[in-house]
């Protein structure tokens, strides 16, 4: 059977091989689409096009200053949220009381969208950055919490046995047992918390955008909307869509790689 | 060791029964007790109060003159399952990282020192560097043991801890434990289905019934034998002592 | 063998996707406009209108139509289905992919669509709004220049919308430079703005009826109105190429316009009652806002030529300036 492999199923077997003849499927559906006028060429430009905007905008300087300026929000969002998310998973685990004001925040306030409560922080917080960082934080949080806590909960017991047996309590039990157990979940927290930080920023900046001379891709996707500039606005995208795979494939592929494989702890 | 009037009642659930009533002995330093008993009859339930991780409905457990109530390292546990190794640590690590943390060993150096000798006295020299979900059950048991006995705790509390290895390992870390033993004056309670483990390995032995009374017997091991042996049917008595604990738990 | 599998199953995939997609374009193609007959007689009970506009006093006239229903009277039978849209780019992308045959917005957003090759075109106009860029009394600024500075914030409805384009223009006669002040833009929809105005979020507002009265109730001054920018510019009615073929339904829309525009210049009580009722106020309040300095109800369609020259000189158009006739139908009365 070996012999029978030719060059092809050789290469597919590499996950970037794949992943490449996925994308050249993907342009050319794209292309065939556009060819066959399905919808107005306004709308729906052709994929040349948007790749030649994309490589324009890049070369200038102007995407890239903006995907940084989103990048920067968007980690001081997270890790605002990540502070919050350990000090009140700490204190939950320390006091029922706190664990059931946790729950109950969560069941409340997760199902309300970013967009719902920038009123409020704009009132707060005056328009600018702080405004979209707290929108960005109210998203991020509730689901990561859910995440750790449940993680926390499902640990098995035996664990915690093991580990008091040994002398671990409180803080160094939480240390030394609870966070490396629920790893997993914690990963997943990270991730969901990941992506509706993209959410709610890009939102919040489409909303009411941000002054000043950058700005992120969410005002960036908004500027050309409102030029109807469909092939830059469809090249944001893809920057979104680029940005969102490297995080994925570099930082949280490797992150698992060196924890949750590594210990044979996937699920 | 004493145990005094030990009573354990589980009453949650539609099954509320007395494991045990009125359990008292007393042990003292040094001794190899194996308590052995029919299906149900408590005996993890007990091991675990000792270890502090079950709450006594009636009685009190006194190991070196404290009154357990919480887990803690007046002992040392090997608990029945195998997952009980932390699978976020190497081999190394799981036998390590309980010195430190007990404050046994003071630094890091001492700690994997001593962790690489027991680690080589059962017999897993060459996979100190490999996580547990790459063990078999029987590696990851061992690995237990060692982490136990790295300790050197006073006490160690063993569940059935060899019931899931096959004959030739189970056989080879039973002469091991025993040479262990002797030479390091540990007390150990061991819990076990087999009427042969108890006879082999113990000093003293220790009979539950689900019937009352809970203590059925609770005597010395009478065959004779080297103390850093496991005592096998050449052993004076052992015949006799056999049917004696046949009788006992299965009726 | 699994390398065929493998292919055709893209193959497939493929496939499908673009059924599914072809299934979504018909259904967007305009199957609106097909009624015939000529107008107050014929039964125009199969066609079916989309309509869209939005709110404020500039749209009073919309107001009028829909509740006076003049385009019932004219089309007997037809269907209205009028949307609410959030500003001029959603009204866009709707016109153009076909979703939307009618619509009400500002010049500027027509334009730019229009230049980007839209099929649509500006019918009429239907009023001259006031702007006014309004800022708190005691805050010291006299004048854009005091507006032209870090940290300063101006609420616009939308970039690209009038008053974005209004504010440019002044900019360049006053400053010398039509983006001076772009950093400083904040889009916001003119609620919102009039809050955050109100508790100082921002530093100024562009606004337009009726919050340039509520504002300047509010004790806020302006410093800029639209004679500062060159005259007004008109709300504008535009329609799809398939509505302005139908020349019965086009010419009821242009008719039915005009008599809520005149109905609309006769100030009458029952004109104050609909706009009080849509705008939430009372009837001496929309007596003041009809009579605000620099409004003009009128079909005249006013400012194109002015800020489509500008907007093609400043980049926000891709083309030149084709001229008027370029981006209306044929019969647009071009005004101040």
């Amino acid at each position: 059977m070996m012999q029978n492999q030719n060059d092809f199923q050789r290469l597919w077997a590499h996950s970037w091989f794949r992943d490449f003849i996925y994308l050249a499927a993907v342009i050319a559906i794209w292309q065939i689409l556009y060819g066959l006028r399905l919808f107005p060429a306004m709308l729906f430009p052709s994929m040349w096009d948007i790749l030649k905007t994309l490589l324009d905008e890049t070369l200038s300087g102007s995407m890239i200053s903006k995907t940084v300026f989103s990048l920067k929000l968007i980690l001081i969002g997270m890790g605002a949220a990540v502070v919050l998310a350990v000090i009140l998973t700490t204190a939950a685990m320390f006091s029922k009381t706190v664990m059931d004001l946790v729950s109950t925040l969560i069941a409340v306030l997760d199902p309300l969208p970013g967009i719902a409560i920038l009123p409020v922080a704009i009132l707060v917080f005056g328009l600018g950055e702080d405004a979209i960082v707290f929108v960005m934080i109210h998203s991020i949080i509730w689901p990561m919490l859910l995440n750790i806590t449940g993680g926390f909960k499902s640990v098995p017991a035996i664990y915690t046995d093991v580990g008091r047996n040994i002398g671990l309590r409180r803080f160094r039990l939480l240390w030394g047992v609870y966070i490396p157990a629920s790893v997993p979940n914690i990963l997943a927290g990270f991730k969901t918390g990941w992506s509706r930080a993209w959410r709610a920023f890009i939102s919040a900046e489409m909303v009411f955008g941000a002054s000043g001379s950058s700005g992120g891709l969410g005002w960036d996707i908004y500027m050309k909307k409102a030029y109807l500039d469909m092939d830059g606005m469809y090249a944001t995208l893809i920057v979104i869509m680029l940005i969102g795979i490297l995080i994925e494939k570099g930082v949280f592929r490797t992150i698992e790689n060196g924890t949750v494989k590594k210990w044979g702890m996937v699920a | 060791m004493q145990i005094e009037h030990l009573t354990q009642t589980f009453t949650n659930g539609p099954d509320a029964h007395t494991a045990y009533e009125d359990v008292t002995i007393s042990l003292e330093k040094g001794e190899f007790l194996c308590i052995i008993g029919p299906s149900g009859c408590g005996k993890t339930t007990l091991l675990r109060s000792v270890g502090g991780f079950q709450r006594p409905t009636a009685g009190r457990i006194v190991v070196n003159d404290r009154t357990i109530t919480e887990p803690g390292t007046h002992c040392a546990m090997i608990f029945q399952t195998f997952d009980q190794l932390f699978p976020w640590r190497t081999v190394l690590g799981n036998v390590t990282y309980p010195l430190l943390a007990g404050k046994k060993c003071s630094n890091k150096a001492e700690a994997e020192a001593k962790a690489k000798a027991h680690l080589a006295m059962v017999g897993l020299k060459e996979y100190e560097k490999y996580y547990p979900y790459q063990l078999s059950g029987g590696m990851k048991q061992r690995v237990a043991i060692a982490r136990a006995l790295a300790l050197e705790p006073e006490l160690i509390l063993m569940d059935e801890p060899f019931a899931s290895l096959d004959a030739d390992t189970r056989t080879n870390l039973q002469k091991e434990l025993k040479r262990i033993w002797a030479r390091s004056g540990l007390t150990v309670l061991f819990v076990t289905h087999s009427i042969i483990e108890a006879i082999g390995l113990s000093t003293k032995l220790l009979v539950l019934s689900p019937e009352r009374p809970s203590v059925k017997l609770f005597a010395d091991n009478p065959v004779g034998g080297p103390r850093d042996a496991v005592k096998n049917p050449e052993s004076p008595g052992y015949g006799s002592c056999w049917v004696m604990l046949n009788d006992l738990i299965r009726h | 063998m699994k390398k065929t599998k493998k292919i055709l199953a893209l193959c497939l995939i493929a496939a499908l996707v673009c059924v599914c997609f072809s299934g979504c374009g018909s259904t967007a193609a305009p199957a609106s406009a097909k009624s015939s007959g000529t107008e107050g007689t014929a039964d125009y009970s199969g066609l079916t209108l989309r309509l869209a506009a939005q709110y404020g006093m500039q749209y009073a006239p919309v107001y009028v139509l829909k509740e006076m229903g003049y385009l019932e009277q004219l089309l007997p039978g037809v269907k209205l289905e009028w949307d609410q849209l959030a500003g001029g780019s959603a009204m866009n992308e709707a016109l153009i992919s076909g979703s939307l045959d009618v619509a009400f917005m500002g010049i500027p957003p027509a334009l730019i669509a229009i230049d980007s090759g839209a099929a649509y075109r500006v019918a009429c106009g239907i009023c001259v709004p006031p702007a006014e860029l309004m800022v708190p009394a005691n805050s010291g600024i006299k004048s854009l220049a005091d507006l032209n500075a870090e940290g300063v914030t101006i609420a616009v409805p939308s970039i690209g919308s009038i008053q974005d384009i209004m504010l440019s223009t002044a900019c360049e006669s006053q400053l010398g430079d039509a983006n001076a002040l772009s950093d400083n833009l904040v889009a916001m929809g003119n609620a919102d703005a009039y809050a955050a105005f109100k508790t100082g979020s921002v530093t100024a507002h562009f606004a337009s009826m009726p919050y340039i009265a509520d504002e300047q109730n509010d004790g806020m001054v302006s410093i800029l109105n639209a004679d500062d920018c060159g005259g007004g510019a008109s709300i504008v009615c535009v329609c799809t190429e398939d509505i302005h073929q139908n020349e019965a339904v086009y010419n009821a829309l242009l008719k039915g316009l005009q008599m809520a525009v005149d109905l609309i210049n006769t100030q009458s009580d029952q004109v104050l009652q609909i706009i009080a009722s849509n705008e939430n106020c009372t009837a001496d309040e929309a007596r003041t806002y009809l009579n605000w300095p620099g409004t003009l109800y009128t079909e005249d369609v006013c400012g194109l030529t002015r800020l489509g020259e500008f907007m093609a000189q400043h980049s926000y158009l891709k083309n030149d300036f084709q001229g008027f006739g370029s981006y209306t139908w044929e019969g647009a009365m071009e005004g101040k």
